[in-house]
């Protein structure tokens, strides 16, 4: 399980950093997870379902002031003229994207994977979750990026990364 | 003036892809915008485009239904189709291909993909 963490934790770091800069010019650091940054921003919410090869769900989080910020430079509009769908449709587009490119980086590239379309979600962070396989925090220009992983059978997810040859 | 349909359920990769799009070099092009396939197929049945960019995972017609449809179509066989999906890899690549994609490029894009991946189309 600590390798299958390290490989995740690897992997999604690479893949956030890759889509928030192309999309948006923003860089990411990640945040020691035995440290999660103190929340005083208010956090959209998004996950979707990969349902091939592995069913296993991905939600992200992000600061609203984050999503605002990064819709005003993609737009290029003004703050006060953004709007809720503009906000949530980012959000959604940011999670299928890395969703895709971690599912690609994770698989051996003659397997075939398939993602749900994404759904925004009620925020709720400090749940508590037993099938979470992974958790991990981000900052991006100050402000706070979470990412969960979660699955009902986290051996499925090692036995699928093995046969990839990631894992051994 | 070329004539780009843009299918993709989020408004903000369709704005994004329409961008790279004019960085390219389609910034003289008259643009539309689907929403899902069913509503790209019905804009090009109306006034066939030059070229149909199109994501995968789209609600009511997903791109690659729109794919085969396409490529059914007598009128329509010969539009170059551009696939922009976060669901590729090199599989998938060589699976569209076969059913008739004139490309594929996995998101996120960047101006650099498209222009590598639409070389022979502004070429022309």
């Amino acid at each position: 399980m600590a390798e299958l963490q390290k490989l995740l934790a690897e992997k999604l770091a690479e893949v956030i950093d890759e889509t928030l800069e192309n999309m948006a010019f923003i860089s990411t650091e990640e945040v020691d997870t035995a440290q999660p940054p103190l929340l005083t921003e208010d956090m959209r919410a998004a996950c979707l379902l990969t349902t091939a090869p592995i069913v296993m769900e991905i939600r992200l989080s992000m600061a609203e002031d984050l999503l605002r910020q990064i819709v005003e430079t993609m737009y290029t509009i003004d703050a006060e003229d953004i709007t809720q769908e503009q906000i949530v449709d980012l959000l959604a587009e940011t999670l299928n994207t890395l969703a895709g490119r971690l599912m690609s980086e994770l698989l051996p590239a003659d397997q075939a994977f398939s993602l749900s379309l994404p759904e925004t979600v009620v925020n709720n962070l400090n749940a508590a979750d037993d099938n979470t396989i992974f958790a991990t925090w981000y900052m991006a220009d100050g402000l706070p990026i979470s990412v969960k992983i979660s699955a009902a059978t986290p051996e499925e997810l090692q036995t699928c990364l093995n046969s990839a040859q990631h894992i051994h | 003036m070329k004539r780009i349909i843009i299918a993709d359920d989020s408004g903000t990769a369709r704005m994004m892809i329409r961008r790279c799009l004019e960085i390219v070099g389609f910034n003289e092009t008259e643009f539309e915008e689907a929403k899902n396939g069913r509503e790209a197929l019905a804009l090009m049945k109306k006034n066939p485009p030059d070229l149909l960019v199109s994501d995968l995972n789209m609600p009511s017609m997903d791109g690659e239904t729109l794919l085969q449809w396409v490529k059914a179509s007598p009128k329509l066989v010969n539009i170059p189709v551009l696939i922009i999906s976060s669901v590729t890899n090199s599989a998938k690549t060589a699976e569209l291909k076969k059913k008739g994609a004139f490309a594929v490029i996995g998101k996120p894009i960047s101006p650099a993909l498209l222009n590598e991946a639409l070389a022979p189309l502004l070429e022309e």
